[in-house]
C-alpha cells in the first residue's frame, strides 16, 4: 500500500451537491481483530452516510511504522478525517455509529 | 474596532477548536480503557496491547504476505478483512480499496456443475471446511480456474467469525490438461481409424487371396482340360489320317494292283487313269488341308493378317460358308509372335465353333489395331444360343470351346465377349491390350 495513492475510482462518486467528498485516513495494525473491526465498520458506515462522496485508505501501520510517526497517531486503529476541515480523529473500532456522526458534523 | 472582533472570533475558534482536541483525547483515552485499541504508537515503535493474539496476528500476516498463492479472509457477514499482495494482483484491486467491501463486489463465481456449488454449501456447513475447484471472474472480467481451500474462522470463544480461502490460479494446469486429454481422443480417434483401415485391408487382401486361389484352381483345371483337348485333338487328326488318308491310299494301292493285275486294256485306260489321278488330288487336297489345321506355317511367313486371311479362305472353302475379311490399321506392322498365334488360333477356335454348331450361311470377320489396342470379331448367322448358359459349363461337357478361347486371351491379356441369342446369330468379340 501506498500512502500517496488515493482510494478507487469506485469509491470516488458523484460528490454531493456542494461537491463536498469527505477523505479518510484509516490506520490498523494488520488484520488484528480490533482494525479489522474498525475496517467493515468505516466501511458500512460511509455507504449508509456518505454513499458516493468518500474517499478511504486503510494503511497499516506495521508496514509503514514512518507513516504512523508523520500522521502523529497515539494508538491503532485511528481514523483521520482530513477533508473536510477541521481535521477529527477517532480511535477504537468504530463500532459507535453515533459518535461518528457527531465527530464528522453529519446531520 | 475591527481587529477586535476579528481578534474575539479568531479566539473563539481557537477556543473550540481546543475543545475539540481535548475531546478526541479524552476519547482516545476512553477507548484504550475499554480495550478498542490493540496498539500504541511512541515514535515509530508500534507497541501491541494484546500480547499473544495480536503478535500471532502480525506473526501469520507477514507468513500470509510471503506465499504466493491467493489468500484472503471475510467477517462473519462476508466482508473482506484480509487480502495479501497475490490476492490484490490478481483481482486487480489494492486492499485499502476493498478491504471492508462485500466478498461479492471481489469477484463472482462459475461453477463447472450446480452439484459443485451445493456440494460447496453442504460442505462448509458440515465439516467447516471446503478444498475444490471453481471459475473466477474478476472485475476486469479476466477468468480463471481456481483451486480453493477455505475454512472457518473462530475466535478463542468458539465464536464463528469468518472465512479464510487460500486459492491458486490453475488455469495453466487446466489447459495442459485440456490439451493432453485432446491430444489423447485425437489419438485415440487415429488409433481406431488405423484399427479399422487395417481390418479393412486385411478383408480385401482375404478375399483377394480367396479370389486368387479361386482362379488358380480354374485356372490349374482349364490347363488340364487344354491338355485333354490337345491329346484329343491329335486323336481326331490321327482317326482322320486313318479313316480318310489311309482310305485313300488303300484305293490307290488297290486300283493299281488292279490295273497291274488285270493287265493293260487300250481302251479302259483312260478311264482307268483318270481315276488314279482323282484319288491322288483327293489324296493332296486331304494331306494339305490337315497339314493347314495342324500348323498355320503362314503365321509366321506372312504375319496375323494374311494367315487370318488365307485361313478364313481355306475355311470357307473347305465348309462351304461364304466369308468376308475385314482389316484395320495394320498397315506393316507386326504385332508380338505370342499374340499373334493366340488370336490366329481364337479365330481358328470360333469358326470351328461356327462350322460344328451354327448352322451358318455367312461370317464376318473383322481385325482391327486401334492405338493401344488390338480387337477381333468374328460374326455369324447362324441360330445362335444361349450365351449365359454357356458361361459356366462345368460338368456339362460344352462351351469348352469357349473356355479354351478365354483362357487364351488371357494368357496375353486379353479379353473375350459373346453375343449371341436364339436364332440372332453369334458375335465374339476379343480385345487385346497392346504395349
Amino acid at each position: 500500500m501506498n500512502e500517496t495513492d488515493r482510494g478507487r475510482e469506485s469509491f470516488a462518486g458523484p460528490p454531493d451537491d456542494n461537491g463536498e467528498k469527505y477523505i479518510f485516513k484509516l490506520y490498523v495494525t494488520g488484520a488484528a481483530p480490533s482494525s479489522m473491526r474498525a475496517v467493515v465498520n468505516v466501511r458500512k458506515f460511509c455507504e449508509t452516510y456518505l454513499a458516493g462522496r468518500f474517499e478511504m485508505e486503510i494503511i497499516d501501520i506495521f508496514k509503514n511504522p514512518q507513516i504512523a510517526k508523520s500522521a502523529q497517531l497515539i494508538a491503532a486503529p485511528t481514523l483521520i478525517k482530513e477533508f473536510p476541515l477541521p481535521v477529527r480523529r477517532f480511535i477504537g473500532d468504530m463500532s459507535k455509529t453515533e459518535k461518528l456522526l457527531g465527530g464528522l458534523d453529519i446531520a | 474596532m475591527d481587529s477586535s472582533v476579528e481578534n474575539i472570533k479568531s479566539l473563539r475558534a481557537e477556543n473550540a477548536e481546543l475543545r475539540a482536541r481535548l475531546e478526541e483525547a479524552e476519547e482516545h483515552l476512553e477507548a484504550i480503557r475499554s480495550g478498542e485499541v490493540e496498539a500504541l504508537v511512541i515514535g515509530e515503535q508500534v507497541y501491541l496491547l494484546e500480547s499473544a493474539e495480536a503478535a500471532s496476528n502480525r506473526f501469520r500476516g507477514n507468513v500470509l504476505e510471503q506465499i504466493n498463492d491467493i489468500v484472503f479472509a471475510v467477517d462473519a457477514d462476508d466482508r473482506l478483512i484480509y487480502l495479501n499482495p497475490p490476492a490484490e494482483r490478481k483481482y486487480g484491486v489494492r486492499s485499502s480499496d476493498v478491504l471492508g467491501e462485500k466478498l461479492d463486489d471481489l469477484f463472482a463465481v462459475r461453477w463447472e456443475s450446480a452439484t459443485d456449488e451445493s456440494a460447496w454449501r453442504r460442505s462448509i456447513e458440515n465439516r467447516g471446511n471446503w478444498r475444490g475447484e471453481n471459475v473466477h471472474i474478476t472485475r476486469d472480467g479476466e477468468e480463471f480456474y481456481a483451486e480453493s481451500m477455505i475454512g472457518k474462522l473462530f475466535d478463542a470463544e468458539r465464536r464463528y467469525t469468518g472465512k479464510m480461502a487460500v486459492i491458486r490460479d490453475i488455469t495453466s494446469r487446466k489447459r495442459v490438461e485440456e490439451e493432453l486429454r485432446t491430444a489423447r481422443e485425437e489419438l485415440e480417434q487415429r488409433v481406431r481409424h488405423r484399427t479399422h483401415e487395417l481390418a479393412e485391408t486385411y478383408d480385401a487382401l482375404r478375399r483377394e487371396m480367396e479370389e486368387r486361389s479361386k482362379l488358380e484352381k480354374l485356372r490349374t483345371e482349364l490347363l488340364e482340360r487344354i491338355v485333354t483337348s490337345e491329346e484329343e485333338e491329335r486323336g481326331r487328326i490321327a482317326r482322320d489320317i486313318h479313316d480318310q488318308l489311309g482310305q485313300r491310299v488303300t484305293a490307290l494301292r488297290l486300283q493299281i494292283a488292279n490295273l497291274i493285275d488285270n493287265g493293260v486294256d487300250p481302251e479302259k485306260l483312260p478311264g482307268q487313269v483318270e481315276l488314279l489321278r482323282r484319288t491322288a488330288m483327293r489324296l493332296d487336297s486331304e494331306i494339305s488341308f490337315l497339314a493347314w489345321e495342324l500348323r498355320p506355317a503362314a503365321l509366321d511367313d506372312l504375319g496375323l493378317p494374311d494367315a487370318a486371311a488365307a485361313f478364313l479362305e481355306d475355311w470357307s472353302h473347305n465348309y462351304k460358308i461364304s466369308s468376308d475379311f475385314n482389316l484395320q490399321g495394320f498397315g506393316e506392322k507386326r504385332l508380338d509372335p505370342t499374340m499373334e498365334t493366340q488370336l490366329y488360333r481364337i479365330m481358328q477356335e470360333a469358326l470351328n465353333n461356327i462350322a460344328k454348331h451354327s448352322k451358318a450361311s455367312r461370317v464376318n470377320v473383322l481385325l482391327s489395331w486401334n492405338r493401344d489396342e488390338v480387337s477381333l470379331v468374328v460374326e455369324d448367322n447362324g441360330h445362335g444360343f444361349d450365351a449365359a448358359a454357356m458361361e459356366n459349363p462345368r460338368g456339362t461337357g460344352k462351351g469348352f470351346g469357349l473356355m479354351s478361347m478365354r483362357e487364351r486371351a488371357s494368357l496375353v491379356g486379353g479379353k473375350i465377349e459373346i453375343e449371341s441369342g436364339e436364332g440372332t446369330g453369334t458375335t465374339v468379340y476379343a480385345r487385346f491390350p497392346v504395349p
